[in-house]
């Protein structure tokens, strides 16, 4: 994995809110200079606001430091939830903030200079500010630049960060939507071995292979669901199983119809159901059964997935491949989605796994 | 006669393997179907079939581990639907592996492989697959990284937890929960499985010689072979003989 260093990651999230930063102290301050010193230069070149030259340098890194300083104190006041919840991408709130810490920043800093000023020099540099219509002017304008300023990197961010974030749900759908090899082959094994003795049954059984292949392909292309659509699509999932695995399997739906027009991210349920059967069921000799139940409480989409099957012990045997990939996807797509109201947790039972999944209820218009 | 055994835990796809070779070796006696690994394993000890198909993942002992239990004569051909790691180490070892779902020409050629190895066997000699068969589980059931060697096992009893030296351990012996550190004073019971343990200690002073066993080679005292040619191992400091699966016993060839 590429590493990336403290100066890297302190510019990165200059301007973003963020309870705790990563990166160290040093970095934020050595991104701040780097940015003021050239704007001090610049304005020293013109020759600026107060004739004493070096004091543009000087006010520039008072207006960064000021800027930083004031933008940490907000991060220390507020609560992390409510950060959170304000620097949500394309939020407008976050970008009033960011523009509000820039130009009172922008303020404390050219007062600070101003009375560093007055005391170094021994004149009154207020009364000089305010009776320079130029130096009011330069300061204005200042004030307009940095807002501005702040305003395109913060439509910059947000643009980008929208990108990333709908690359990354692709991308995790793409996987989630793969069909396990060994389910498809096991599949087809099972419809070659019926074909002659149970036509019937072989029949059934494509049929319902062709469902679930047509669903999960379906989903690809989508973002958003339906529970209803995606109970359908689990439905087969399990009918197939139960051909495959006879009296090993047993399955239960049940969701309120109030549930089942509850919209979803594609593919968030799907996963859970699988592995309550790799890791629950399948592994299990006499097999069990697996319920799945959803309701709607408090304006909130409980959903369970329930299996009798290992449980912890499932850990001890070495399987295909990791549940705690799938497990990270979901939550991650649960959390770019919903932030920091949605959950997945995985309690481990007397007999089996309950995994549980809830999140905000919008049903569908 | 010749006498097989089909584990698989799909009832659909025995049965199906079950017709096939009824009709493509019908002098084949299918004796048993099992419908997951532990009760593979059982059968296999008891009715000692000539053959045995195994799918790989199966509930309970996956179709590996039975086959690493192994003491007598069975052969073993594997049916998988689909792993890759699996076929890659058949294909090396050249031993008999199914893919599901399977060809008719491809079960007629496994069936051929298997006929041959038989009549060898029957002339007396060893099969040239059963060395490999050792190494294919070896591959397969280890992990890919070798862990740091452990130099002492830590067994807790009551509010005692006993240190034992690698050095001092005879062998270890694992049943369904635990694993037993056999030492010349005593045993002491541990949660660490056969295969983590073996990753974890010097191939050369340690051997699998079975599912459930790792042998200190330093204090194999003799080995002992039956009429039927099963292998039995005596350890110095214990009085007790232990066995050797099959696919393990060409290790004591050289001795």
């Amino acid at each position: 994995m590429k590493t990336i260093s403290p100066i890297q990651l302190a510019w990165r999230s200059l301007w973003v809110l963020k309870k705790h930063h990563p990166e160290p102290l040093w970095a934020q301050l050595a991104v701040g200079a780097g940015l003021a010193l050239p704007i001090g230069i610049g304005m020293m070149l013109i020759n600026g606001l107060l004739r004493g030259r070096l004091f543009d340098l000087f006010s520039c890194l008072a207006v960064a430091y000021s800027m930083l300083a004031i933008k940490r104190g907000i991060e220390k006041l507020l609560s992390k939830s409510s950060i959170e919840a304000v620097s949500q991408a394309g939020d407008w709130r976050a970008a009033l903030i960011i523009n509000a810490i820039a130009i009172s920043g922008t303020a404390l800093g050219t007062a600070i200079s101003l009375s560093a000023y007055s005391w170094h020099s021994g004149a009154d540099g207020w009364d000089l500010f305010l009776t320079h219509t130029a130096a009011q002017t330069v300061f204005l304008a200042f004030v307009v630049v940095i807002a501005v300023g702040s305003w395109s990197w913060w439509r910059l961010h947000v643009k980008q960060d929208t990108l990333l974030r709908q690359a990354m749900e692709a991308q995790s759908r793409l996987l989630q939507a793969q069909i396990e090899p060994h389910f498809l082959f096991n599949t087809l094994a099972n419809v070659q071995s019926l074909v002659d003795r149970d036509a019937p049954r072989a029949k059934q059984m494509l049929e319902a292979f062709t469902d679930y292949l047509r669903a999960s392909l379906d989903q690809l292309r989508t973002s958003d669901s339906t529970l209803a659509i995606e109970l359908t699509m689990i439905r087969s999932y399990l009918e197939l199983l139960q051909i495959r695995m006879e009296e090993r399997l047993r399955f239960e739906i049940d969701a309120s119809d109030e549930a089942l027009a509850a919209t979803l991210p594609t593919l968030i349920l799907q996963p859970l159901v699988e592995n309550a059967i790799e890791h629950g069921l399948e592994p299990k000799i006499e097999g069990g059964r697996v319920c799945i139940r959803a309701r709607v409480l408090d304006g909130r989409l409980d959903i369970r997935v329930e299996d009798d099957g290992l449980g912890l012990d499932s850990a001890r045997r070495p399987r295909r491949h990791g549940t705690g990939m799938a497990l990270s996807n979901i939550r991650e797509r649960l959390h770019t989605r919903y932030g920091p109201t949605a959950a997945l947790t995985l309690t481990p039972q007397a007999l089996g796994m309950q995994a549980s999944l809830s999140l905000p209820y919008r049903p569908q218009a | 006669m010749t006498r097989a055994l089909i584990a698989d835990d799909e009832p659909q796809l025995a049965l199906y393997l079950q017709e096939q070779l009824a009709l493509l070796w019908p002098e084949l006696e299918i004796v048993h179907i099992a419908r997951n690994g532990n009760e593979a394993a059982a059968s296999i000890e008891e009715l000692e079939p000539d053959l045995a198909f195994l799918d790989i993942q199966m509930p309970g002992m996956s179709g590996l581990e039975v086959a690493q239990g192994i003491e007598g004569d069975t052969l073993v051909v594997f049916v998988t639907a689909f792993d890759r790691y699996a076929v890659q180490a058949f294909e090396h070892a050249a031993l008999d592996y199914l893919l599901k779902p399977f060809k008719t020409d491809r079960l007629l050629r496994t069936i051929e492989r298997v006929r041959a190895a038989l009549t060898l066997r029957a002339a007396g000699h060893d099969t040239p697959r059963d060395a490999r068969l050792a190494d294919v589980l070896h591959q397969l059931t280890r992990g890919p990284a070798p862990p740091a060697r452990l130099r002492f096992i830590r067994a807790s009893q009551g509010e005692f937890v006993h240190q034992v030296a690698i050095s001092d351990v005879l062998f270890f012996h694992a049943d369904e929960k635990y694993t037993v550190v056999q030492t010349a004073s005593g045993e002491h019971l541990i949660r660490t499985s056969i295969t983590e343990l073996a990753e974890q200690l010097d191939p050369e002073q340690f051997w699998q010689v079975h599912r459930a066993t790792l042998i200190n080679l330093n204090y194999l005292a003799s080995t002992r072979r039956d009429e039927s040619s099963r292998l039995f191992l005596r350890i110095k400091g214990y009085a007790r003989e232990l066995r050797v699966s099959r696919a393990y016993v060409h290790l004591f060839k050289a001795m």
